[in-house]
C-alpha cells in the first residue's frame, strides 16, 4: 500500500529548458569545489590542455551581489578544484574557468540542481561523494515520500540506476568521523563502502586509525571485519551448528501438525481432519 | 516396469516471497517420507543478534560464516514477505524450505556439514514476560514447560502481532543443507550457468521445473 505522499510526483527536472549563458568565472566566485578530489590524471590533463569543457553552475540570482552569493557548481567540482590547485602552483595566478550558467524556472530549487547534477553524472565517471550529497538533497526535499519511491523517481528522471542510488545511500551508515572523511575525500569510495557495512563499534575503531593520521586501506577494513566476524561467530552457541536431540513429544506434535496442514481446505471439515485434531489435542497433553 | 529414482525436491508453489526465479539457485530442505518436522530445527529460545553487521549480515542477501573450518549460511528472512516467524515456519511445514542463494556466493564453501541459519527481525521478544501464554512450547523445551515460565518461547510466534512487543533480530532455525535446487529457465537457459556455479558445492545440485 502506498501513502498519498508516495503518490506525489517529485519535480526533479526543470519544467522547461533552462537558459544558459557562458562566462569565464574565478574559482572564488564558485561554491562546492573546496573538498573535491581531482585525480592525478585529471590534473595532468588540465595542466596540459586546460579545462576543455565548461563546468555547469547555477545562477545565484541577481537580487544579491555575487560576493555574497557564489555560483553553486552543478557539475564540475573536481575540474574547478584542479584549476584552483594548478593556479596555486603558478604562484597565485588567477584561477578562472569557463562555465555554463543555468538559470530559469526551477533552477533556484536545491532538488532541481541536485537532479541536474545526477542527470549529468549518470553519463560520466562516478563521483560518489557528490552523488551522495545530491541524492540526500533530493530525499530531504521529498519530505515524507518514502525513500523507495524517491529512489525510483530519481532513477527514472536522471537515468542513474536505482542500484547505484542505493549503494550510495548505504554510505549514510558511516559514523560521523568516517562520513566527514569521505566527504572531504580522505576516504576512497571503495574503503567507504566497505566501512559502511561494518557496525558502529567497528567503524569507531577505523575512525581512531584516521585520527592517528594513518591512511585507511580496503585491506585494513576487510581485515577488521574478518577478525570481528570470527569473534562474533565464535560467541554463537554450539547447538546452532549441530543436529540436536529433540524431545519425542516435539517430533510427534510436529508430524501431527504437518498432517493437519496437508489436508486441503475442501476436506477440513471431514472425518479425517476431525480425527487428526483429536490426536493433536491428545498429543499436546502428552 | 522401470524403476527410476526421483530426488525429493521442495515445492515450486507460490511462497511468501513469490515464485522461485528461473535460473535461480536455492538452498533447499525438501519434505519427504521419514523426514523430521520443522519443529526439530527451530531454535528455542532464539539466539539474539545484537549487531548483525558483526556477522556480515546485510538487510538483504545471505552471509557465509566460518566456524571450526565449516562454512554456514546465515540468511535474514525479511518481514516484507514473512511478517512473523510463524508465517515462515507454517510455510516450511507445507512446502519445505527454499532460500535464494546469490549467484555470487562461493558455492565451493558449502559442504554436507553446512547449516542454513535463519534470522528474523521479530524472532525474539525482549519483554516476553508481558505476554503470558498458556500454549505448550512447540519445541518441548523442558524449561518452557515448567509452570509459571513466562520468558521468550517459540510459542509466542503464533500470537503475533503483539502490541508493544520489543522485537529483536534473532536466529530462529538451523537446517541442514541437503541440496541446492536450480530452477530451469526454459526461455533464457540461464540455469545452465547457475548449475555450473552451484556444482562447486559439496552437496547435490538438482534441477527443478519451478
Amino acid at each position: 500500500m502506498t501513502s498519498d505522499s508516495d503518490n506525489r510526483q517529485l519535480e526533479l527536472l526543470p519544467p522547461v529548458a533552462p537558459s544558459v549563458r557562458r562566462a569565464k568565472l574565478r574559482v572564488e566566485e564558485l561554491s562546492g569545489w573546496e573538498h573535491a578530489q581531482p585525480s592525478p590524471r585529471l590534473l595532468e590533463l588540465i595542466r596540459k590542455l586546460g579545462p576543455l569543457e565548461p563546468i555547469v553552475v547555477a545562477d545565484p540570482g541577481s537580487q544579491r551581489s555575487r560576493r555574497q552569493q557564489p555560483y553553486p557548481i552543478v557539475e564540475g567540482r573536481r575540474r574547478a578544484k584542479a584549476v584552483a590547485l594548478l593556479a596555486a602552483e603558478k604562484d597565485g595566478a588567477p584561477a578562472r574557468l569557463e562555465a555554463l550558467i543555468v538559470s530559469g524556472v526551477g533552477t533556484e530549487r536545491t532538488a532541481v540542481l541536485a537532479a541536474l547534477a545526477l542527470a549529468l553524472h549518470a553519463s560520466r565517471d562516478d563521483s560518489p561523494a557528490s552523488e551522495l550529497a545530491a541524492i540526500e538533497a533530493i530525499i530531504t526535499t521529498a519530505g515524507e515520500t518514502s525513500q523507495a519511491t524517491t529512489i525510483k523517481q530519481i532513477a527514472e528522471q536522471t537515468g542513474m540506476p536505482a542500484q547505484t542510488i542505493k549503494r550510495r545511500l548505504r554510505l549514510r551508515n558511516l559514523v560521523g568521523e568516517l562520513r566527514q572523511a569521505f566527504d572531504q575525500g580522505k576516504l576512497t569510495p571503495s574503503v567507504a563502502e566497505a566501512a559502511a557495512r561494518l557496525s558502529g563499534e567497528q567503524q569507531a575503531v577505523l575512525a581512531l586509525t584516521l585520527e592517528d593520521g594513518e591512511r585507511l586501506t580496503l585491506e585494513a577494513v576487510r581485515e577488521l571485519a574478518r577478525s570481528q566476524r570470527t569473534t562474533a561467530v565464535g560467541q554463537l552457541p554450539d547447538s546452532l551448528f549441530a543436529e540436536r536431540q529433540t524431545p519425542w513429544q516435539a517430533t510427534v506434535l510436529g508430524h501431527i501438525k504437518a498432517a493437519q496442514d496437508a489436508i486441503p481446505d475442501t476436506q477440513r471439515e471431514g472425518a479425517l481432519a476431525r480425527a487428526i485434531a483429536h490426536v493433536l489435542a491428545l498429543a499436546e497433553t502428552a | 516396469m522401470t524403476q527410476t529414482s526421483t530426488p525429493l525436491v521442495t515445492s515450486g508453489a507460490r511462497r511468501g516471497c513469490g515464485y522461485r526465479q528461473p535460473g535461480g539457485a536455492y538452498f533447499a530442505v525438501p519434505l519427504g517420507p521419514g523426514g523430521r518436522p520443522v519443529e526439530d530445527f527451530l531454535i528455542d529460545p532464539p539466539v539474539v543478534i545484537d549487531e548483525p553487521a558483526r556477522l556480515g549480515l546485510a538487510s538483504v542477501g545471505v552471509a557465509l560464516i566460518e566456524r571450526d573450518n565449516v562454512h554456514h549460511v546465515v540468511d535474514l528472512v525479511g518481514r516484507e514477505h514473512y511478517p512473523t516467524v510463524a508465517s515462515f515456519v507454517d510455510e516450511a511445514r507445507r512446502l519445505g524450505v527454499s532460500r535464494r542463494a546469490p549467484r555470487t556466493i562461493d558455492f565451493a564453501k558449502i559442504t554436507p556439514s553446512s547449516r542454513l541459519l535463519l534470522a528474523h527481525a521479530h524472532a525474539d521478544i525482549a519483554n516476553a514476560i508481558e505476554f503470558p501464554c498458556d500454549d505448550r512450547c512447540p519445541c518441548h523445551v523442558a524449561e518452557h514447560l515448567a509452570a509459571g515460565f513466562a520468558d521468550m518461547c517459540a510459542r509466542l510466534w503464533w500470537h503475533e502481532p503483539l502490541d508493544a512487543a520489543q522485537h529483536r533480530l534473532a536466529l530462529f532455525a538451523s537446517f541442514p543443507i541437503p541440496q541446492i535446487e536450480v530452477v530451469k529457465d526454459e526461455a533464457g537457459g540461464s540455469h545452465a550457468t547457475t548449475v555450473t556455479m552451484a556444482s562447486h558445492a559439496g552437496v547435490p545440485v538438482v534441477e527443478v521445473e519451478r
